[in-house]
């Protein structure tokens, strides 16, 4: 048999399904819901926290999530899982990925300069829209999506609708 | 004095294991590459859309069968507010679009060799700390505006949550179904 994993790509149905799987594992044996965002907290307050651990101490949102909890915990874990699963998963495929991507370079050119830059902006607002919205597209849109939270559904429609709408904008040569 | 820095092993085998599945499965679905995601939000491609409904459906009737079943489990609320979720899911949106991923699917991206992909999670630190310092603000003025009295949809539409599964699945059988009827436009040949 053909191993699966040299496989292009699976179907997202196929994949979907064992999202939410590994949602039900997640749920009934780790008690936890699949997340992300949470860890990029961490990460930023342990790395503030080594220059001044006071501050840490002093600002609540940070003090929650590194000064009496554990800063290394599961999402962090799941945070290094994903990024070595989909190493490991693409040392089996032939997928080449360009330097900057196709559809970036056609709109805004191939200066690595502009593509950092919009790099960089865009992850500040999806962390600080995630934080502020309470999740991200793991957070609410498969977690709060499978336990059927409102505002989860609403979390999602913004996005789509927002991103939809950027997305135009920005890349308009195809 | 710093505190305890590590949970558990076993909490973090389980994340590791977890997260490494993940991974794999964003890779091989392609949400780790560029021209899938914005080719979501182009309208154009709809792999997003299909791995986020399969999975809504079927975490949600095994979720609700371990409910009905008495199963221990714990329900994974954030809270909010109308207005916070409004507000947070608009800048993430815009963000989406314009690094090209979520947080997941980034770092998916950043393990499968998408060089801008570390930018993106350095912006996400970044947009992280910004929050953290924020959030006092958000907390008296937006996290409580508007709060929403129904956490959940069968609350909203005050039905059973298998009536909600249930028109949820019919709902996503029939956009699978047109969807499918959809040529795939052709994808770039290389990221």
């Amino acid at each position: 048999m053909k191993n699966p994993l040299k496989a292009e790509s699976w179907s997202p149905y196929i994949v979907g399904t064992a999202i939410g799987i590994l949602s039900w594992i997640t749920f009934l044996i780790m008690f936890k819901a699949l997340s992300i965002t949470t860890a990029f907290v961490r990460i930023s307050g342990f790395i503030i926290g080594i220059f001044s651990y006071d501050h840490i101490s002093f600002t609540p949102y940070f003090a929650k999530y590194i000064e009496y909890k554990p800063v290394f915990e599961w999402q962090i874990a799941l945070f290094v899982g994903i990024i070595a699963g989909s190493w490991i998963s693409s040392r089996f495929s032939s997928i080449s990925i360009a330097p900057i991507p196709y559809l970036w370079v056609q709109n805004f050119g191939s200066s690595n300069r502009n593509r950092i830059i919009g790099a960089l902006i865009g992850g500040f607002l999806l962390l600080f829209g995630a934080r502020l919205g309470g999740g991200c597209t793991l957070g609410h849109g498969v977690s709060g999506g499978l336990q059927l939270l409102t505002l989860s559904f609403l979390f999602i429609g913004t996005v789509f609708a927002t991103g939809i709408i950027t997305a135009h904008i920005l890349y308009r040569k195809k | 004095m710093l505190p305890n820095l590590f949970a558990h092993p076993l909490i973090l085998i389980q994340g590791l294991a977890a997260g490494i599945i993940l991974g794999i499965l964003f890779q091989k679905a392609r949400l780790s590459q560029f021209n899938v995601i914005v080719g979501q939000l182009l309208l154009k491609d709809f792999t997003v859309l299909k791995v986020i409904l399969t999975a809504i459906v079927v975490g949600s009737i095994g979720i609700y069968a371990f409910i009905a079943l008495d199963l221990p489990l714990q329900m994974h609320d954030k809270g909010g507010s109308i207005l916070s979720t409004i507000i947070g899911g608009s800048m993430f949106g815009i963000g989406m679009a314009t690094l090209g991923f979520c947080p997941g699917t980034c770092l998916a991206a950043a393990g499968h060799g998408t060089r801008s992909a570390w930018w993106g999670i350095v912006g996400m630190l970044f947009g992280a700390w910004a929050y953290a310092e924020t959030h006092e603000f958000f907390a008296k003025n937006v996290l409580t505006a508007w709060k929403m009295e129904t956490a959940t949809l069968q609350q909203l539409f005050n039905t059973s949550p298998w009536t909600i599964i249930i028109i949820m699945t019919i709902v996503s059988l029939v956009i699978f179904k047109l969807l499918g009827r959809k040529k795939a436009t052709g994808e770039q040949p290389e990221e």
